[in-house]
C-alpha cells in the first residue's frame, strides 16, 4: 500500500507520508485506521503454529535495529579443570551435600568441616607402613590435608592469572602503565632484532640470553645535523634525475 | 545532659517515603499481589485471574478478580450470606460454609462463561485429591488462590473455599499439604476433609457439649436449636445444599428495601406567626404566675 | 579502537571488576543484573525534576501506568539537568541503581515549561535524549475507554508522519518503539492485540502520542476488520532540544550477539578430545566404481 510501511516483527507501522498543515483530524484518523489495519492484517497472515493454540503467531524478525540495553556478555574463561572435563567429557552432576553417618546417627556433611570421613576427627588409623619410626601418622594426615589445600589455591591463583592475561589482552593498551622493567627489557629485545625478525641474519649464531645484552639507545639516535645532512642527500639524489 | 544524636532529623523526614496507602493500613501484602497480578506477556495472552478469599465476622466472601490499568475488577463473586437459600441456615462462617460458598463461586462462574456443562467437577464429594483436567476444546478456568493476609496454617478454611472452587470445576494449582490434619509422617487425610466439609467436626462437638451440660448446649447452639438443625441432620443438610446449588448456582438480587420517610433530625425554623404566638403564651404564663403569688401574699 | 570504545572498556559499569558477594541474596542480585543475551524488557525509570507542574506530574503518572510493571516511580525532587555538561551523572547512577535503561524526567522552568527529557542509556552510559515540551494534554482518566484497558499492555506502535526525513525524528521514532515493544519477545496471540499507541509528526514540528484500543470486525474475508476507539492519554508535545549518540556508541550498542548454532554431526570424542565429523557421503555408484580389473569378474568371458 503506497505510503504505509509494516514491520510485523516489531508490531509497529508507519505512514510515511509527511501530515501537512490543512489536513483535518478526520483525515488523520483515517490515515491511522488504514495503517493499523494492515498490521493487524498482516499478523493475521502470519503461519499458525499448532492446531492446539490457533491464535499464536511466531513475529518474524524486525526491521527496526534497536539498541541493547547491556553490552553483550562475555564468556568466562574456561579454567584448566574444565578444559580438561570438555575435552574428556566429563559433565557436571549435582551430589548431595549432606549423608546419612551411620556411626554418629545423624545426617553431616559429605565434604568440609564436621564432615563424614573428617580425617583431622579420627581416633585410630589404620597402618601405614610408609611410616618413619617415631613419625606421628596424625601429623602425616594433617600434612597431607595442607598440601592439598595448598595446591589447590595454587591451581586457583593459575586460572585466575590466566583469566586476567585474557582480559589484559583484550583491553586497550595503556602505555603508562608499563613498569620500568618492562620498558628496559623491551629496549633490549629492540637492540639486537633485525626487520626481518631474524630470517636473514645468521642462524649459526648461538641465541643471546636477554640478561647478557646491554641496551644501547644511543645506536639509533643520529645527531641532528647528521641526518638533515643525509635528508639532503637523498632529496639531491632523486631531484638529479629530473 | 546526655548527648543524643538525633537520627530522625529534618533531612531524615523530608526524604522520607511513605507506603503505600493499602500497606500503611495494613490492608495489603504487595510482594504477594506483585507476583499474583503480573503475567508473563512472552508466554501468556489472558489476565491472571485470582481466586480471592477473605473471611469477616458474619460472612464470608469469594470473588474472581482481574487486574486493570485502571483497578481490579471482579468477574464474579459468591458470598456465605447467599448460603441460607440452599438450606444452609447456621454457620455461615464455618468450614463447610467455605466449602460450600467457594462451590457456589464455581458454578455460578462456569456458568456464567458457558463451560458449567464441560467441567461438573466431582459431585459426589469424598474429599480426595481432585484436580480439572482440560476437556475437550475449551480449556478450563484457571485462577490463583489469593489469601490476602490470612495465615496459611494447615487446615485453614482458606483452603476449604479452594477446595469448593475445585470441585466445582476450576483449575487451581494446589497440593493437598494444607488440608486438615496433614502431617509429614502420615500425609493427607481424605477422610478428614471429607468430614469437615460435611461440618461432622461441629456435630461432634455438638453432642460432646449436648452430654456434658445441657445449659451450655443451648447458649452455644441457640441459632441451631432456633433454626432446628440438630447434630445428625448437619450432613444431610449440606449434601442437599451442594446438589441444590449445583442445580441452580445463579445469583438473586434481594429486592431493594423500601426506603421510608426519614425523620428529620434538624429543628424547623419557625414563622413569625409562630414566634408572636408562643410569646403571648409565654407572657400569659408568666401574668398568670405573678397574678397567683399576689393572691398568696394576701 | 576508536576513543568512545576505550572509554566503555574503561569504565563499563557491567563489565567493572566487581568484589565477589559475601552472601547468597547478594550473588542473586549481581546475577539478575548482569548482561544477559536475551534481554529482559528495559525499564523506565520516572524521575520529577526540581520543580514539576502538575501537567507534567499527570503525564508522568499517565505514561508510567501504560509502562506497567517495567516502570520505576522516583518520589522525591532530583535536580537533574542532563543537557547541562555534566548533568548526566546523576542521572545515569539513578538508572544503574534502579537498573533500568530508559528514563523520562519532568520539570517545569519558566525558560521551558512543562518539559519532559525522554532517553535511553546503553551500559548505564547515556545514548541519547530528546527534550519534549507538553503543549496539550488529555489525561487518561478523562476517557471512557481507558477503563477497559489491561493491567499490563503489549501494544502495537503506529507512526504517522515523515519521520524518517530527519535525523532527530529519526531516532526519536525508534526511541518510542524501543520504549513500548519488548524486542526479545517473539511471541504473539491474537488475543494480545489490544491496543495501538499513535505517535504523530507534524508539520511544525509538534509530536502527538494517542492511545487507541482495537476492536475487531468480521468481513467477508478470513482478515478481520479494525475499528478503533481512543483510550488516552492524549499529548501534544514539541520539540526541544536533543542529544543523539555518537556514531561509535551506537554502533557498539546496536551490535548483535552471534547466534551460535548448533554443528550437526560435529562431536567431541570423549577420551582423545578430538573433534569427529560425520559426513554423508552420498549414494555410491557401483557400475561406475573404479576397481581393479579382473577376468573373472568380466561377463563376457563366461559366455
Amino acid at each position: 500500500m503506497d505510503g504505509v510501511e509494516v514491520d510485523l516483527g516489531s508490531l509497529s507501522c508507519a505512514d510515511v507520508r509527511p501530515i501537512l498543515q490543512g489536513e483535518t483530524k478526520q483525515e488523520q484518523e483515517e490515515r491511522i485506521l488504514r495503517a493499523v489495519e494492515f498490521l493487524v492484517q498482516g499478523l493475521f497472515t502470519l503461519p499458525e503454529q499448532s492446531s492446539e493454540r490457533k491464535s499464536q503467531r511466531e513475529l518474524p524478525e524486525p526491521f527496526s535495529v534497536i539498541p541493547r540495553a547491556k553490552p553483550i556478555p562475555k564468556e568466562k574463561p574456561l579454567t584448566k579443570w574444565e578444559q580438561f572435563a570438555r575435552i574428556r567429557g566429563i559433565r557436571k552432576r549435582k551430589r548431595d551435600k549432606f549423608a546419612w553417618d551411620e556411626t554418629r546417627g545423624e545426617f553431616r556433611p559429605i565434604h568440609g568441616y564436621r564432615s563424614i570421613n573428617d580425617e583431622s576427627d579420627q581416633v585410630i588409623l589404620p597402618h601405614d607402613p610408609s611410616l618413619q619410626p617415631g613419625e606421628s601418622p596424625f601429623d602425616r594426615v594433617k600434612e597431607g590435608k595442607r598440601n592439598r589445600v595448598k595446591n589447590n589455591r595454587k591451581s586457583q591463583e593459575r586460572n585466575k592469572r590466566s583469566i586476567a592475561k585474557d582480559q589484559l589482552s583484550s583491553r586497550p593498551v595503556r602505555t603508562d602503565k608499563y613498569k620500568s622493567k618492562d620498558l628496559e627489557k623491551s629496549a633490549k629485545i629492540a637492540s639486537i632484532s633485525t626487520r626481518s625478525l631474524g630470517k636473514y641474519g645468521d642462524r649459526n649464531k648461538p641465541r643471546q640470553k636477554l640478561s647478557s645484552i646491554k641496551a644501547s639507545h644511543k645506536k639509533n639516535i643520529i645527531p641532528s645535523g647528521a641526518e638533515r645532512e643525509r635528508t639532503f642527500q637523498a632529496v639531491n639524489d632523486v631531484l638529479k634525475n629530473f | 545532659m546526655v548527648f543524643v544524636k538525633v537520627v530522625k532529623n529534618k533531612a531524615y523526614f523530608k526524604r522520607f517515603q511513605v507506603k503505600p496507602r493499602r500497606r500503611r493500613e495494613g490492608k495489603t501484602d504487595y510482594r504477594a499481589r506483585l507476583k499474583l497480578v503480573t503475567q508473563d506477556l512472552r508466554k501468556y495472552a489472558s489476565p491472571r485471574y485470582r481466586l480471592v478469599v477473605r473471611f469477616t465476622n458474619r460472612d464470608i466472601i469469594c470473588q474472581f478478580v482481574y487486574a486493570r490499568l485502571e483497578g481490579d475488577h471482579i468477574l464474579s463473586a459468591a458470598y456465605a450470606h447467599e448460603l441460607p437459600r440452599y438450606g444452609i441456615k447456621v454457620g455461615l462462617t464455618n468450614f463447610a460454609a467455605a466449602y460450600a460458598t467457594g462451590l457456589l463461586l464455581a458454578r455460578r462462574t462456569l456458568k456464567k462463561l458457558n463451560l458449567d456443562e464441560v467441567y461438573v467437577g466431582k459431585e459426589t464429594v469424598d474429599g480426595e485429591f481432585f484436580e480439572v483436567e482440560p476437556q475437550g476444546e475449551r480449556r478450563p478456568f484457571r485462577a490463583y488462590l489469593d489469601v490476602g493476609l490470612i495465615r496459611t496454617t494447615t487446615g485453614n478454611k482458606v483452603f476449604a473455599a479452594m477446595k469448593g472452587v475445585v470441585d466445582g470445576g476450576v483449575d487451581i494449582p494446589h497440593n493437598e499439604k494444607r488440608f486438615p490434619k496433614y502431617t509429614k509422617e502420615e500425609g493427607f487425610n481424605p477422610e478428614e476433609l471429607r468430614r469437615r466439609i460435611f461440618g461432622q467436626h461441629i456435630a461432634e462437638y455438638m453432642k460432646l457439649v449436648a452430654e456434658e451440660d445441657k445449659s451450655l448446649y443451648e447458649a452455644r447452639f441457640s441459632q441451631y436449636i432456633k433454626a432446628g438443625v440438630g447434630p445428625d441432620d448437619l450432613e444431610e443438610m449440606y449434601k442437599q445444599a451442594h446438589s441444590r446449588i449445583r442445580a441452580d448456582p445463579s445469583f438473586e438480587k434481594k429486592p431493594k428495601r423500601e426506603v421510608k420517610q426519614h425523620r428529620a433530625f434538624r429543628q424547623r425554623k419557625l414563622t413569625k406567626e409562630e414566634k408572636q404566638e408562643n410569646l403571648k403564651k409565654k407572657i400569659e404564663k408568666l401574668a398568670m404566675a405573678s397574678m397567683a403569688a399576689g393572691h398568696e401574699e394576701e | 579502537m576508536s576513543i568512545v570504545e576505550q572509554i566503555m572498556n574503561v569504565t563499563s559499569p557491567t563489565s567493572e571488576k566487581q568484589r565477589p558477594p559475601k552472601s547468597r541474596k547478594g550473588k542473586k542480585h549481581l546475577e539478575s543484573i548482569a548482561p544477559q543475551w536475551e534481554e529482559p524488557p528495559k525499564g523506565l525509570l520516572v524521575i520529577n525534576g526540581h520543580q514539576t507542574s502538575q501537567q507534567v506530574k499527570n503525564v508522568l503518572a499517565d505514561l508510567s501506568r501504560l509502562k506497567k510493571p517495567h516502570c520505576r516511580q522516583l518520589r522525591k525532587k532530583n535536580n537533574i539537568l542532563p543537557f547541562e555538561t555534566g548533568g548526566e551523572a546523576s542521572l545515569e547512577f539513578l538508572c544503574k541503581k534502579n537498573d533500568c535503561s530508559h528514563f523520562i524526567l519532568g520539570n517545569h522552568t519558566k525558560k521551558r515549561p512543562h518539559n519532559l527529557i525522554l532517553g535511553r542509556l546503553y551500559d548505564f552510559h547515556l545514548l541519547d535524549m530528546f527534550e519534549l515540551g507538553v503543549v496539550d494534554y488529555k489525561g487518561l482518566d478523562e476517557f471512557e475507554m481507558a477503563k477497559q484497558l489491561k493491567s499490563q499492555l503489549k501494544p502495537l506502535v503506529c507512526f504517522v508522519g515523515d519521520f524518517d526525513s530527519d535525523d532527530t525524528t529519526r531516532k526519536l521514532k525508534n526511541l518510542f518503539l524501543d520504549l513500548f515493544h519488548d524486542f526479545e519477545d517473539r511471541q504473539l496471540s491474537l488475543e494480545q492485540l489490544d491496543n495501538v499507541f499513535v505517535i504523530s509528526l507534524y508539520h511544525d514540528r509538534t509530536i502527538s502520542f494517542q492511545n487507541f484500543m482495537i476492536r475487531l470486525k468480521k468481513s467477508d474475508t478470513y482478515l478481520p476488520r479494525v475499528a478503533l476507539e481512543e483510550a488516552g492519554p492524549c499529548i501534544r508535545f514539541s520539540l526541544r532540544r536533543s542529544r543523539l549518540a555518537a556514531d561509535d556508541l551506537w554502533k557498539q550498542a546496536t551490535k548483535r550477539p552471534k547466534q551460535g548454532k548448533s554443528k550437526k554431526n560435529v562431536t567431541m570424542q570423549p577420551i582423545l578430545g578430538r573433534q569427529v565429523g560425520r559426513i554423508h557421503v552420498g549414494r555410491q555408484k557401483l557400475d561406475k566404481l573404479i576397481i581393479k580389473k579382473q577376468r573373472a569378474l568380466k561377463s563376457k568371458e563366461f559366455e
